[in-house]
């Protein structure tokens, strides 16, 4: 599995399965979020796709889209007006007659009619209105979101190394949300699935509030100088403080990223905005501020643009323009097929 | 504020980053790639956000660590040699 990660810390995202990756493992969040933007890019393609071939194919019965939509196949009886009537009044009986199926209906004498071709005929991929909805919301704005994958990528790189073999109790809280939120996706009863879904999200958000703390506080203690109290050991003190600061980096971006994956699960565009937006804003308030402060106490960093801190300064998610786009209330959504797509 | 640090070149392609070369404080872009100057670590070349320092917080930590390493190890060995000293001394005044 090491060899995810390339040499230049860079994860191919591609030729990943998140199902064969433990929680516990610091991967595991970003590729839960890839794979659940991903999942549902595709799903708003495929409803694209299906709507595009339903319009084609039901331009010209307009009256019949609206049954389009319904899920399966139906059968269509080859009938004139006149026993078109019967039909309220009767009942219809299916016989199959040389392996074909046939109706006979049934007159208020108890007889029945005479019997009637009936041909099966199937219709498109059964599409969900609310789904497609959710579905095509996502697609208008899926140029934001990748942007904002991208940039989550990038940063994702630079906390993987101080994640691993890391624990505490605010980290526990972290893999509590991971686990409950694994359970609540095989248990069948609706209720029981949505609470364990809100107590993952709960457990994820505790542990990300109480990380926030910590880190700010030890930011702090670097800003204000309280180091220089510790005459002889300042160095040290330092290095101890980056270590925390670093761990609860990590941790706070890899429950950030597991709550926006569960709400793009759940179809919650506008929760995942808000958790993107509240950890960008996280950032300006605590890394931005103080990168310079930050690169100088790390070892690692060498304060350049390209450096550690400043290149997490600099991440830009955009995540309020996607909001506001979400909250619009004028969505026009244009459908695009691209190639040659087989028209049912 | 006066100003303490070295400037130096911070583009990571540049020859003037890779070997840490100092430019001097008048000017403001790198004599050999022509990228902006800015203020860094007289030791390590670490940016600093501005020139009121020589070092880095990392390399003035190690100085002042270093120093007070070197201040409590002239003590034990001065220590010894002041009680040495003043031993005698208290002797050689009793004896008188």
């Amino acid at each position: 599995m090491d060899d995810i990660i390339s040499k230049n810390n860079e994860i191919d995202l591609v030729d990943f399965d998140v199902e064969v990756l433990s929680p516990r493992d610091p991967r595991y969040a970003i590729h839960f979020l890839t794979k659940s933007l991903s999942d549902k890019l595709s799903e708003a393609d495929a409803f694209a796709e299906s709507i595009y071939n339903v319009v084609i194919k039901e331009a010209s019965t307009a009256s019949q889209i609206a049954q389009s939509f319904e899920k399966g196949s139906r059968f269509v009886v080859d009938m004139t007006e006149s026993t078109k009537k019967a039909i309220d009044n009767g009942q219809i009986k299916l016989v199959k007659e040389h392996g074909k199926l046939r109706a006979q209906l049934l007159d208020s004498n108890g007889h029945y009619s005479t019997k009637l071709d009936i041909k099966e005929e199937f219709f498109n991929k059964g599409i969900n209105p609310v789904e497609m909805a959710n579905a095509l919301q996502l697609k208008a704005l899926q140029e934001q979101l990748q942007g904002i994958e991208e940039q989550i990528v990038m940063i994702n790189s630079s906390v993987l190394d101080v994640l691993q073999g890391q624990q505490n109790d605010r980290i526990a809280l972290f893999y509590s949300g991971i686990n409950l939120y694994l359970e609540a996706q095989s248990i069948k009863n609706p209720e029981m699935k949505n609470a364990l879904i809100a107590q993952a999200v709960r457990a994820l958000s505790d542990g990300t509030q109480q990380l926030s703390i910590t880190m700010e506080s030890d930011i702090e203690f670097l800003t204000t100088g309280q180091y220089n109290k510790h005459r002889g050991k300042k160095l040290e003190t330092i290095h101890s403080k980056m270590d925390s600061i670093n761990k609860a980096f990590g941790f706070i971006h890899q429950a950030t990223l597991a709550r926006a994956a569960i709400y793009c699960e759940q179809n919650e565009y506008l929760a995942m905005a808000n958790v993107l937006d509240e950890y960008s804003r996280f950032i300006e308030n605590t890394v931005v501020n103080n990168a310079n402060l930050l690169s100088q106490c790390d070892p690692s960093d060498n304060g350049t643009d390209q450096g550690l801190w400043q290149s997490r300064a600099n991440l830009k998610l955009n995540a309020s323009d996607f909001k506001k786009a979400l909250l619009s209330n004028s969505q026009e959504y244009y459908l695009s097929v691209e190639g040659n797509k087989n028209e049912n | 504020m006066r100003i303490k640090a070295k400037k130096g070149c911070t583009n990571p392609e540049c020859v003037m980053c890779k070997k840490k070369v100092h430019a001097h404080k008048e000017d403001s872009f790198c004599p050999r790639c022509g990228s902006n100057l800015s203020f860094v670590c007289e030791k390590c070349h670490t940016v600093l956000e501005n020139g009121d320092t020589k070092l880095c917080i990392t390399c003035q930590a190690k100085k002042d660590d270093a120093d007070e390493r070197r201040k409590k190890a002239f003590g034990k060995a001065i220590g010894p040699v002041a009680a040495g000293v003043s031993a005698v001394v208290a002797v050689v005044v009793k004896k008188k």
